[in-house]
């Protein structure tokens, strides 16, 4: 029984990214082009302004990685998020198919979000070695553990979201400026050594900043964190994530057969 | 009674939220199918038609009441609803052949030469007419074998000449198959189907098996007459 509806699950998953990959990107290889020269020109143009007006303040930490590092992780997350919350309302169109579920069209976003956004980093960075001497990473397994918790934290906000936008369809009007607010709170564009130190309690306690500061630790070998947790970004997403998948069921609009 | 496939809808009642308070669109629905069965659903505007074939395909939760069924049922076949507007018309047939898991190249040639939509395939269903879309569904709907087929209105659309090949396919599924079908040509209903329901004539709706004969004393009381129930 669970074999059976696993192997649905999978097949109608299959089905839902190719369909989203070739209605994102199928339609003209332009499509494509632009969405990576989007977040490529957006770093170029902090690049410029880091390096000419701010004048070195990474210390040791080359600018372009650095740019590249914090704007994969959070965008990552942001994606994430407003494409899982997004999803139900994106999608309505094929939950008309019985074996199309809510949980289906969002596994299959995450997937998409995930391979586009690793893709794209890959490309960033490609760029960056080009440019200044980039290294790889020091600690791939720190990189990879900070990426998945920003991953997973946007999946289980995006999950809650989702469920919640069912009753408070306004709620998604806050989404956006609070992800505003957290690009510049979150250490896209600083770290923490640059703050003082009596402001470590405070950022601490946000989410976010934990991945993009662990990516940055397991990536540049002359960085270490002050207040790098991991485990407390996971602490808040695994159960925001089942609390979500809660929501989800709670608020699920069609029925479906065995 | 060794493959006695079925489809039963109990008590089912649905109500929707409006700006003037609650609004019951189906009370106490109750019929059950069995393959070869065709009911027609009879009812104005705003009686509950859609809805009903919308919690039938399980696109909707029923407030209270149950369907069971060991049928395999189509999502409802309308103008649209079920088609991505962006893709292509073969990328939505392409879609559907993987969800239902049937073999693509098979469901996109049927597909091809039921619709007769040629090179319009290719094109975004946005850029469709809804009588392209209605052909684009409906032949979808044939081409992945359903038990029982919701159909609302696909074949009211169209030029004739689609109209009368979608009744002959539907006169030739209903040898084995079943399905349910909302229509606003009655005539349709009345020669396809052995069975109706009619919402919004009295508290409850009203089944007969008397499909021509309750066509007749609906359409009276459309007209303004009395509606009455036809014996059984």
């Amino acid at each position: 029984m669970f074999g059976n509806s696993f192997s649905i699950s999978s097949r109608v998953v299959n089905a839902l990214i190719l369909r989203e990959l070739n209605s994102r990107y199928g339609n003209s290889r332009l499509g494509y082009l632009w969405a990576i020269a989007n977040p490529i020109i957006s770093i170029m143009v902090l690049f410029f302004l880091f390096s000419t007006i701010r004048s070195r303040e990474t210390g040791d930490i080359p600018i372009l990685m650095f740019l590249v590092t914090g704007w994969f992780s959070y965008g990552y997350y942001q994606t994430m998020v407003s494409s899982i919350a997004n999803g139900e309302a994106a999608n309505r169109s094929l939950m008309m198919h019985q074996p199309v579920t809510r949980l289906d069209v969002m596994a299959s976003r995450a997937v998409v979000e995930t391979l586009t956004t690793v893709s794209f980093f890959v490309v960033g960075v490609a760029i960056a070695a080009i440019i200044e001497d980039a290294t790889l990473p020091n600690d791939p397994i720190l990189v990879l553990a900070s990426f998945a918790a920003a991953g997973t934290f946007g999946l289980s906000l995006g999950l809650a979201m989702g469920a919640i936008l069912t009753y408070f369809p306004f709620a998604m009007n806050f989404l956006q400026p609070v992800n505003r607010i957290g690009f510049f709170v979150s250490g896209v564009l600083f770290t923490a050594t640059m703050l003082p130190s009596w402001l470590y309690p405070y950022i601490r306690w946000n989410p976010m900043l934990h991945p993009i500061e662990g990516i940055r630790q397991g990536w540049f070998e002359v960085y270490t964190s002050p207040v790098l947790d991991l485990t407390y970004t996971f602490s808040i997403a695994l159960p925001l994530l089942a609390v979500g998948l809660y929501l989800e069921r709670r608020t699920r609009r069609g029925i479906k057969f065995s | 009674m060794t493959n006695a496939k079925f489809l039963s809808v109990k008590n089912v009642s649905k109500s929707y939220k409006t700006k003037v308070g609650w609004n019951q669109v189906l009370r106490n629905v109750s019929f059950s199918l069995s393959p070869r069965d065709r009911l027609g659903i009879l009812g104005r505007n705003g009686a509950g038609k859609s809805t009903l074939l919308r919690i039938v395909g399980g696109a909707e939760l029923p407030d209270t009441g149950l369907i069971e069924k060991d049928m395999s049922v189509s999502w409802p076949v309308g103008f649209s609803g079920h088609l991505q507007p962006a893709m292509s018309g073969r990328a939505n047939v392409k879609f559907c052949a993987r969800v239902y898991n049937r073999e693509v190249d098979e469901v996109v040639d049927f597909v091809s030469r039921f619709s007769e939509l040629g090179s319009y395939l290719e094109e975004p269903v946005r850029t469709y007419s809804s009588g392209m879309k209605a052909r684009l569904g409906f032949s979808l709907s044939m081409a992945i074998d359903f038990d029982c087929l919701l159909i609302d209105e696909v074949t009211a659309v169209g030029d004739a000449v689609f109209r009368k090949k979608c009744e002959a396919a539907l006169l030739e599924v209903a040898e084995t198959r079943s399905f349910i079908m909302v229509n606003h040509g009655l005539q349709a209903i009345d020669r396809l189907c052995n069975r109706v329901i009619v919402l919004g004539v009295e508290d409850e709706p009203v089944l007969s098996t008397r499909v021509h004969k309750t066509i007749k004393a609906y359409e009276k009381a459309l007209l303004g007459g009395e509606w009455q129930r036809v014996e059984e």
